[in-house]
């Protein structure tokens, strides 16, 4: 909450230098001169009240005088009796020995609440606007699935299939849930629809792996499952040594979205002899979120035709992987070649969507020393990377897969849901607000690392505000021309960048950058 | 459901502090210098007194004792707190005029920015609680800012109660529209 307490700060600083405290405003005389003189050097207009000692005031609201003649004070004033009932008003010559206490009053311009608040409030209708522009940026996407220690969206363990908006796109994603030794005989899971879409879900599953003291369990972005044995971090780039939610980001290029940026790692010590992968903790920036987006509201009221032209097709995924997502690319890891003094590669990561953070292993190949050079490729303002370290690859695993035994809807008991989960000929719907309490039984009362297997696609919503943004050109601009897009949106990515994505990082990580680039 | 019970609660509170202003009686700022009453008073008082804490228009103040009217309802108290009971005190010169809407709307919104809502709610809580403070201060002293032996110049008689009139004869100050 460091960042937070910050913006709370420096909107308070900007709310409250403008409005500092009157400390003065009253002044109190028992000598007529002395209440001249305040009123002579108080630059503000103010006004003059006199009190008797029988109680009843002379209020002079306007141009007061005090006759040194006839000691009096002299001026339009209005009389009240101690009840503050009015007496009279009139030019009157009010006798100064009369009088026990003279009383100045500056007239106040403060400015009110609403005023002091109307930087905050512009803030957050600004946000309001961007999130019902944008809703999928702020309300998160595909389903997502929490454990009971979780807290919020941003604690999420996994999102499913993000990459599957049809039903040709379908596939099984692999999450890593980063519990390397839950105990005991069952585990529960909360699963969620916490977008404007119908999720249509076909399995979830549970991967269980005996957990080992000195070993964890990774998954390859193939699916494959590992034992890594210890942990190597890189020397050179503190933010990417352990996985602390402190990630490093970039923001993306304001002339070219598919600019890319390079990062080099150094390793020491790694152990000579044996197979070697890369950690990695990352997820995606908002940016895709963003593509998402204008893509759909592109197709406006043309959006289901599309969809469905494209799914008889049957090639939206070459379309999009050819050009668009070709055009940002992946997550790319290098190696660098002592021998060759040439950066070799090794492969790449890629996993769509911001929300939960995935833990993959990369295998590396041609590791010859014990000091090691990695350079990871990636595009401007799109990826997050908690964590970078080296494992020691200590063999191939195969899961013990567990499917749910009970489903609790929205808080009821529902064997319906669980039949449905647990025959993949009829998927189960999950719709917007839906909660799943998903539990399962694991094989014995051992400690076990668990993954979570998710299949099925949803299909996004159309909203009412994209459809006044169809525009086919652009459209197929992004489909067909994805370099000249990615240059023309630039300006107005920016902007979405410095609203949504400085409040997104800044509430989970101070933006770091590393010092090693090549 | 935890959490929206928790979210619920927080606006109730925020809601319920925006709403319960100090006094209905004060003027806002700006019609300050129009005040012809007294300045509304909160008094914190000591255990040995046979009185609990009292608010409301300062009336006078002697060698010896605070003169206080409280209107509370249909009802008009007249209290003669002793000096020496007074432990803490806080004199309020104008209504503070808290933001009810505002901090209405602030609490609100937060639910249409999704997971944002973690940063921003937090973020216009502080505010709010910060804002209000701030309005409170401004509209009042507190001991800590003046002696007790000077706070008969807020009083509505500044220079003692009227030796002719008997307090219990005095009107209290109207409510403010």
């Amino acid at each position: 909450m460091k960042t937070s307490s910050f913006f709370a700060i420096l909107i308070l600083g900007l709310i409250l230098s403008t409005s500092c405290k009157e400390h003065k405003f009253q002044w109190t005389y028992k000598d007529a001169q002395a209440a001249t003189q305040k009123q002579t050097e108080t630059e503000a207009p103010t006004v003059l009240k006199a009190h008797l000692k029988n109680g009843s005031v002379y209020f002079f609201p306007g141009e007061w005088t005090v006759d040194t003649n006839t000691s009096a004070v002299s001026g339009y004033a209005y009389v009240y009796d101690y009840n503050r009932d009015l007496l009279k008003n009139e030019d009157l010559l009010l006798p100064i020995d009369s009088v026990v206490f003279f009383e100045v009053n500056k007239e106040l311009a403060l400015n009110n609440g609403h005023a002091m608040l109307l930087p905050l409030t512009l803030v957050n209708t600004t946000i309001s606007i961007v999130c019902l522009a944008n809703p999928k940026a702020c309300f998160g996407s595909c389903p997502t699935f929490y454990t009971n220690e979780d807290q919020g969206l941003f604690s999420a363990r996994a999102e499913g299939f993000s990459n599957a908006i049809m039903p040709s796109l379908e596939y099984a994603d692999i999450d890593d849930l980063q519990i390397s030794s839950h105990q005991g005989p069952s585990f529960d899971l909360l699963m969620k629809n916490e977008a404007q879409e119908t999720h249509v879900l076909r399995s979830i599953k549970l991967y269980a792996f005996k957990a080992k003291n000195d070993e964890q369990v990774y998954q390859s972005r193939a699916g494959k499952f590992f034992a890594g044995k210890g942990l190597y971090k890189p020397i050179n780039a503190s933010l990417f040594k352990e996985a602390d939610q402190e990630e490093y980001y970039s923001e993306a290029d304001s002339e070219d979205l598919a600019t890319k940026e390079e990062l080099v790692l150094d390793f020491e010590g790694i152990p000579e002899g044996q197979d070697i992968g890369l950690v990695l903790d990352f997820r995606q920036s908002l940016m895709t979120t963003y593509f998402i987006n204008n893509a759909i509201s592109y197709m406006g009221d043309a959006y289901s035709e599309i969809l469905s032209d494209l799914e008889r097709k049957g090639n939206f995924y070459e379309t999009m992987d050819g050009g668009f997502k070709n055009e940002l690319g992946e997550l790319e890891v290098l190696l660098w070649n002592e021998e060759n003094s040439s950066w070799e590669l090794q492969g790449a990561f890629y996993e769509t969507g911001p929300i939960a953070v995935n833990r993959q292993l990369l295998k590396l190949t041609n590791v010859s020393s014990r000091n090691l050079k990695l350079k990871l490729r990636m595009n401007k303002g799109l990826w997050r990377i908690d964590r970078a370290n080296l494992t020691v690859i200590k063999g191939q695993l195969e899961p013990q897969i567990i499917e749910p035994n009970n489903v609790d809807y929205n808080g009821l008991k529902s064997p319906s849901h669980l039949k449905q989960l647990n025959s993949p000929e009829s998927p189960m719907l999950s719709m917007p607000g839906d909660q799943f309490l998903l539990s399962f039984s694991l094989p014995s009362a051992e400690p076990y690392a668990l993954f979570l297997s998710a299949q099925g696609y949803y299909l996004e919503w159309m909203r009412d505000e994209w459809l006044g943004d169809k525009d086919p050109r652009k459209l197929r601009r992004m489909f067909y021309q994805p370099s000249r897009y990615l240059k023309d949106e630039a300006e107005a990515f920016k902007i979405y960048e410095q609203t949504m994505e400085s409040v997104f990082w800044s509430s989970q990580v101070p933006p770091k950058p590393i010092s090693s680039k090549k | 459901m935890g959490n929206l019970k928790s979210f619920g609660l927080l606006f109730f509170a925020i809601f319920w502090l925006s709403s319960c202003s100090v006094s209905d009686m004060l003027p806002k700022s700006d019609q300050f210098h129009k005040h012809l009453y007294g300045d509304y008073i909160e008094l914190d008082l000591s255990r040995s007194s046979e009185l609990n804490d009292v608010e409301g228009e300062l009336i006078a103040v002697d060698d010896s004792n605070i003169y206080i009217i409280e209107v509370w309802r249909e009802e008009i108290n007249y209290f003669e707190v002793k000096k020496s009971e007074v432990e803490d005190f806080r004199v309020y010169h104008f209504n503070p005029s808290y933001p009810s809407l505002s901090n209405g709307i602030l609490s609100l919104i937060p639910l249409s920015h999704g997971f944002f809502m973690v940063l921003t709610f937090p973020v216009n809580l502080i505010t709010m609680g910060v804002i209000h403070g701030h309005l409170k201060d401004r509209a009042s002293s507190s001991s800590k800012e003046i002696e007790l032996s000077d706070i008969y110049q807020y009083a509505r008689y500044p220079a003692g109660l009227p030796t002719n009139i008997d307090f219990h004869d005095i009107k209290p100050m109207p409510v403010m529209d």
